[in-house]
């Protein structure tokens, strides 16, 4: 079945066809999650959230783009939104307690990311990466991170943010000068 | 090791980087949250011909009321009336209607 065909299936009620489609795409939707968010948990949450919204609005996919950048562009909006809403719990976290009662740590502040999937010889200067990553404004967040990470083309990339491909060309150049620019502080 | 070396070097760490593994729980979680909302699948809606039936029936229903109401309208309301002003006694005759 090609991923069109699966789309059908499913849109008539075929649970099974549901499967294949998570099978065949969670891992993608999860990393993408996993290197935006910086957080396992946050990432599991968006993956099942991702799917719950493929279930329910299957009926309105018409197939204008492929699965994968339908599936990729729900991500992406999920992934800001959560984002979004931790900047500002940031922001407010000043106005409540900055501190955790109990261990006296920061509680509004995520503690430095692992990424898993990093070679072990890597892990320092990744996890470096990573901070300064979520430094970067929200578009040369996303588009570097589908093209890093998911290693997306620039025309794929295009499709899931809907910009044109000079547009994250330039998203993209903008995201490493600016990486190359903390970095060096 | 210069900055700009290890500038370099840290830009170029996610290079080989696998896929992380999610937990192998998440398809059945998923299912769960589904049955939670009380959603059902797709396919398993109300088919076409009982929505066309039941739209049917309702345009069938508002054309007979309307029909019915045309038709009745102002003639029974006025026999109605003089009806109910010749049982009082109150008719054009007598001078004491209108």
């Amino acid at each position: 079945l090609n991923e069109h065909e699966l789309i059908e299936k499913i849109k008539t009620g075929d649970e099974n066809s549901f499967r294949i489609l998570f099978e065949k795409f969670q891992s993608r939707i999860y990393n993408t999650a996993l290197s935006y968010l910086q957080n396992q948990s946050d990432a599991e949450d968006i993956t099942q959230e991702v799917f719950i919204e493929v279930f329910r609005s299957v009926q309105s996919f018409k197939g204008d783009s492929s699965v994968s950048t339908w599936l990729y562009r729900i991500t992406i909006n999920k992934c800001n939104d959560l984002w979004r809403h931790r900047k500002r719990k940031k922001r407010f976290a000043f106005l409540t307690s900055l501190f955790d009662k109990d261990s006296g740590e920061l509680k509004h502040d995520s503690p430095h990311f692992e990424h898993p999937g990093i070679q072990l010889e890597k892990k320092e200067e990744a996890a470096i990466l990573f901070s300064v990553i979520d430094t970067l404004p929200e578009n040369q967040k996303t588009a570097f991170l589908l093209a890093q990470v998911e290693e997306l083309s620039q025309k794929e990339i295009a499709d899931v943010m809907q910009l044109s491909v000079k547009a994250v060309e330039s998203l993209i150049q903008r995201a490493k000068v600016n990486l190359r620019e903390k970095l060096k502080k | 090791m210069d900055k700009e070396q290890k500038t370099e070097q840290i830009l170029n760490s996610l290079d080989g980087m696998s896929r992380a593994e999610a937990s192998p729980f998440l398809f059945t979680r998923i299912q769960e949250k589904l049955k939670q909302t009380r959603e059902v699948y797709p396919g398993v809606k109300v088919s076409l011909r009982t929505v066309f039936l039941s739209l049917s029936g309702l345009a069938l229903l508002l054309f007979l009321n309307l029909y019915s109401f045309k038709n009745t309208g102002s003639e029974t309301t006025e026999n109605n009336m003089q009806e109910l002003a010749g049982e009082y006694g109150l008719s054009n005759e007598n001078g004491f209607y209108y």
